[in-house]
């Protein structure tokens, strides 16, 4: 079977310009993550993994190099037009979960989908219970975030992420706010996902998050210093 | 519908922030409620058509005498003829003078405004009289007998609302005229007419110099513009100026609309003056809710942030932010339009009271439609230009980094770059309003205190008018004076009385005059103010004795011609000696005999107390040499003169029942009114300024609250590593201080500038008005100091620890 590749770096950079200080976050990145993959990548403080994260989620722009999403390129796209395909082919899972704090569960889940034109009304209704159904957050969609826990608060973002239905999952230290009971749930839930196809890129300093995913990504000064394929991490163990 | 989740979104985001959406709901009310009623007032003042079919072309011509508008039914009637004759930009055209009618049945008479006009009056309004009939070619014809239309509250208030008034006959100014018509409730056409009487033809059969003075009002033809109709009459009056040099080489015309004519030219000033107090004011109140929302933008930086990384189009993220502008305004904007239309009610109550003349019958305080339309297109604008800077910086902030931060979002420097510049603008619009306010303030206490070279105070004052067809004769007129001027002085309390033709205060003859031996080249006369005094008058009202003597006995018609002048006369023309046994003559009428000088009294202002008005030189003639027929009579009484009212109606009436007092008021009251109008702008001017240092504070408030509470953990951080209290107090001081200092160098010499414009207008004797520029920076001062002085402290309060966990 041949393998669809959904993501593709060549030779990324990204420096950052302050006040006469340049910052190499990224150096010559180059990386394939193909459709169903659960990739997983760490490395210690500033080695540039959340930077790669946010090039490969359009949340940035590479100073050099080439990036496909999907076969397309969308290095020197305009920022409408990345933002569509952000919205479209991207989920976010971020550490501190990002929900706003003044939409309920039920609005923060369906937010991503009032930006799309390609959703009705209904269809944004369908979208979000089925959402929630898969975290099981959904006898809490009229609470607020303040109202839950950090672990409901993660889960309803794992919900918003997938909501749309995106290419890939992208999860910046997922369990880093959780304790480790929550934190476990929580990892539980993306291997589900992983399980039902969904293609999940994670960044993680935690060794035993890392293990879960199937392929292990490590970056030291902007570098990928190794890429390893792990069958089937924890599950396999 | 996906914009519903927005605006329930921003709804909910303001009921969330009570205080955040009271505070910026009340800027809004009171900058487009101010914007909205000064809208309103311009409008009904000078804009709104006339309310008739055709309005908006109904226009006034009249004189233009030197280059300078006049506005009191200036034109020869000879010249209206012509004028109606060669005129091809009208499809109506009339002509009317206004007169005073005293009005009586014989048991009482009562003194009304009248107008004395053509027979097209009432067609050319598309109005008829609601009982009766209006004036026919006949009613003009010569010898045809007097008729009369009146007015409803004439209708109402004379006659009781009798049914059958119709028909009756009633004393008009002595002669018996007949009712044939009764107007609707509310006309008042062309100004503030209680009763119409027929111009007759007699009117054409006199020569050029006893011709009637006419204001003429006509209906353009849409197709022609306002510029071409004035090309039209100025062509006209230049050839009648060729065929009648004598009398009318320095005239022309002009053609106005009603509302332009009425006001004058010297209104534009203040008009403009407050449009742009107004504006001032608007751009506060934007500025400052602007400045609100864009601190609140920042704080919201991190839920921009996460909108933008789950795909939010810039749109949606500008309209979100737009849509809190929109509530905010919307709400404000609701609120304005409630204050605005009772504040106009209040000020249609309270207007006669301060103007020294009747309201014209277009000035209706009120909003119409079309100022409730340019109502909410500015609230809309107001939505668009307040909410677009935050909305825009929002939605275009490195939301990578709040992202990655973790933390609310800080205030970045270009955020605090915006709000300082805010702060500053805020400070040099309010230091701007407040000078203006501040040198009206001044000024018009100045005026308001002015001394008019007479006594006013205890001085009860009335108008009467001798009808001709009783009053031709000098001495019926003289005998008229002499014994109501007795009777009113047997009145209980009171001290003296008197009779002038003109009071302080009041205007009086401006005329052409020729000192002897004075050289005069191309008919370039000076001019000096003509009063008439009856004997004794003087004395009764106190006006000064500085050389010669009063009039007395000796002065009778047929003895020497003889003057009193001002001080201010004498030392202009007569620098050199005393101006006693001087001559002069008066040039342009008909009584050029030499005047001696026989004593001279302190300058007396005639005419409004500022200006070059108050300068103006005057002369008196002693009423037995110069007899008139309209006088200003008054008694100087004990104690408050309002009390001697009745005595006073029914003394003059006891001399004549057909010749009634009116315009029966106090002196003072009556020179308070002559200043009402500014002192009403005046009045307007601090409201525009207190509502600009309130916003100016809260606004400077609100934002140095924010970016304080923003440097929070700076501020806990400085402490924990040794600042003192002091010194973290005096650095946040300096912050506030430094935006007041340059506000204050933009606001300071713009305030000064924008208020010579008002200097120049009312021309003041002092420079009094200096010390608002030294007060005003106090005011400023004291106000930023506390808005910045509250939210430091409360930032010091804090513990370092809790301050270095906040987030």
């Amino acid at each position: 079977m041949t393998e669809q590749v959904l993501i593709n770096l060549n030779n990324v950079k990204k420096v950052f310009f302050t006040e006469e200080v340049e910052t190499h976050a990224l150096a010559d990145i180059n990386l394939t993550i193909n459709a169903g993959e659960y990739v997983s990548i760490s490395g210690p403080s500033g080695c540039g993994k959340s930077t790669l994260l946010s090039v490969i989620g359009l949340l940035d722009i590479a100073t050099h190099g080439e990036y496909a999403l999907n076969g397309h390129q969308v290095i020197n796209l305009k920022n409408a037009d990345r933002a569509r395909i952000r919205n479209k082919e991207v989920g976010f899972i971020f550490q501190s979960f990002n929900l706003i704090s003044d939409l309920t569960v039920e609005e923060n889940v369906a937010l991503p989908l009032t930006y799309r034109d390609d959703f009705t009304s209904q269809q944004i209704k369908e979208a979000v219970k089925t959402a929630l159904e898969k975290v099981d957050m959904n006898h809490r969609c009229s609470h607020f975030p303040s109202q839950l826990s950090g672990g409901q608060q993660q889960r309803v973002a794992v919900a918003r992420a997938i909501a749309g239905k995106p290419s890939i999952i992208l999860a910046d230290e997922p369990t880093g706010n959780l304790d480790s009971k929550n934190a476990e749930a929580v990892m539980a839930l993306l291997d589900s996902l992983h399980q039902d196809g969904a293609t999940i890129c994670m960044v993680t300093h935690d060794p035993r998050s890392a293990k879960r995913a199937e392929r292990l990504i490590e970056i030291l000064d902007g570098k990928i210093t190794a890429d390893n394929v792990i069958s089937r991490g924890i599950h396999a163990a | 519908m996906k914009w519903l989740f927005d605006i329930k979104y921003a709804y909910r985001m303001l009921l969330k922030n009570p205080g955040f959406t009271s505070l910026t709901v009340s800027v809004m009310a009171a900058g487009l409620g101010l914007c909205v009623f000064m809208l309103a007032f311009i409008s009904s003042i000078l804009t709104r058509p006339l309310p008739f079919e055709q309005g908006e072309q109904m226009h006034m011509i009249e004189l233009e005498y030197d280059g300078v508008h006049y506005n009191g039914g200036s034109i020869m009637h000879p010249d209206y003829l012509t004028i109606k004759e060669q005129s091809s930009s009208y499809s109506d055209i009339g002509a009317y003078y206004t007169a005073t009618a005293n009005l009586s049945n014989g048991d009482r008479a009562q003194r009304y405004s009248a107008a004395v006009t053509e027979a097209n009056m009432f067609s050319f309004t598309s109005t008829s009289p609601i009982m009766g009939r209006d004036f026919t070619e006949q009613d003009a014809t010569s010898g045809a007998e007097p008729v009369t239309v009146i007015g409803y509250d004439v209708w109402q208030n004379y006659f009781n609302g009798d049914q059958s008034i119709v028909g009756q006959s009633v004393k008009i100014n002595g002669v018996d005229t007949l009712i044939v018509g009764v107007m609707p409730q509310g006309y008042l056409f062309p100004m503030a007419a209680q009763l119409w009487q027929p111009l007759t033809e007699d009117a054409t059969r006199v020569k050029r110099s006893e011709a009637a003075h006419m204001a003429i009002y006509v209906k353009k033809k849409p197709e022609v513009s306002l510029e071409q109709a004035n090309q039209e009459v100025k062509d006209i009056m230049n050839k009648i100026a060729q065929q009648y040099p004598e009398t009318n080489s320095k005239s022309s015309a002009y053609v106005a609309t009603f509302q332009k004519w009425m006001m004058g030219d010297g209104t534009n000033m203040i008009i403009g003056l407050m449009l742009t107090a107004v504006s001032f004011v608007l751009v506060l109140a934007c500025v400052n809710v602007g400045n609100l929302l864009f601190a609140r933008a920042n704080e919201r930086a991190k839920e921009t942030a996460i909108r933008v990384a789950l795909g939010a189009p810039r749109s949606r993220l500008i309209m979100q932010m737009m849509w809190e502008s929109m509530f905010i305004c919307s709400l404000g904007g609701l609120f304005g339009l409630f204050l605005a239309a009772w504040s106009l009610e209040l000020l249609e109550t309270i207007l006669p009271q301060m103007l020294p003349i009747s309201v014209p019958f277009w000035w209706v305080m009120s909003l119409d439609n079309e100022l409730i339309l340019q109502s909410i297109v500015i609230i809309l604008i107001t939505a668009l230009v307040t909410g677009i800077l935050p909305a825009w910086k929002m939605s275009s902030s490195d939301f990578n980094a709040v992202l990655r931060d973790g933390t609310r979002g800080a205030m970045g420097k270009k955020a605090g770059r915006v709000n300082r510049v805010l702060v500053i603008v805020e400070v040099a619009l309010s230091c701007i309003l407040l000078s203006l306010s501040g040198v009206l303030f001044v000024v018009l206490q100045e005026i308001n205190n002015s001394d008019f070279g007479a006594n006013i105070d205890n001085k009860l004052t009335a108008r009467v008018g001798l009808p001709e067809v009783n009053y031709q004769e000098d001495n019926k007129r003289m005998q008229y004076f002499k014994r109501l001027i007795e009777k009113l002085s047997t009145i209980p309390g009171v001290n003296k009385a008197g009779a002038v033709s003109g009071l302080p205060g009041n205007g009086n003859g401006y005329r052409a005059f020729q000192p002897e031996g004075y050289e005069v080249t191309e008919n370039q006369y000076p001019r000096t103010g003509q009063g008439v005094t009856y004997i004794g008058s003087m004395q009764a009202m106190e006006m000064k004795l500085l050389e010669g003597r009063y009039f007395d006995s000796r002065d009778r018609v047929d003895s020497l011609p003889v003057t009193v002048i001002t001080e201010s006369m004498a030392k202009k023309y007569w620098p050199t000696s005393s101006a006693l046994g001087k001559r002069f003559k008066y040039v342009d009428g008909d009584d050029p005999q030499w005047l001696t000088i026989v004593g001279v009294i302190n300058h007396v202002i005639q005419g409004q107390p500022f200006s070059n008005v108050k300068y103006r030189t005057s002369a008196y003639l002693p009423y037995s040499q110069q007899t008139r027929r309209f006088m200003s009579i008054f008694v100087d009484t004990q104690g408050n003169p309002e009390q001697y009212r009745e005595a006073l109606i029914s003394a003059v009436a006891s001399i004549d029942p057909e010749v009634p007092a009116y315009s029966i008021s106090t002196l003072s009251e009556r020179l308070k009114r002559s200043t009402g109008g500014m002192n009403f702008v005046r009045d307007l001017f601090a409201v525009f300024a207190v509502c600009a240092l309130l916003l100016a504070s809260s606004g400077i408030y609100g934002v140095l609250a924010n970016s304080t509470s923003r440097r929070t953990q700076e501020i806990g951080i400085r402490r924990a590593i040794g600042a003192s209290d002091e010194r973290v107090l005096s650095m946040l001081m300096k912050q506030g201080w430094f935006q007041l200092v340059i506000g204050l160098a933009f606001g300071l010499p713009i305030g000064y500038l924008a208020s010579q414009g008002v200097v120049q207008m009312l021309g003041p004797d002092t420079n009094n008005y200096y010390i608002v520029f030294a007060i005003i920076p106090v005011i400023i001062s004291l106000v930023v100091t506390i808005a910045t002085f509250v939210p430091a402290k409360r930032a010091i309060k804090m513990e370092p620890c809790t301050a270095l966990r906040y987030e």
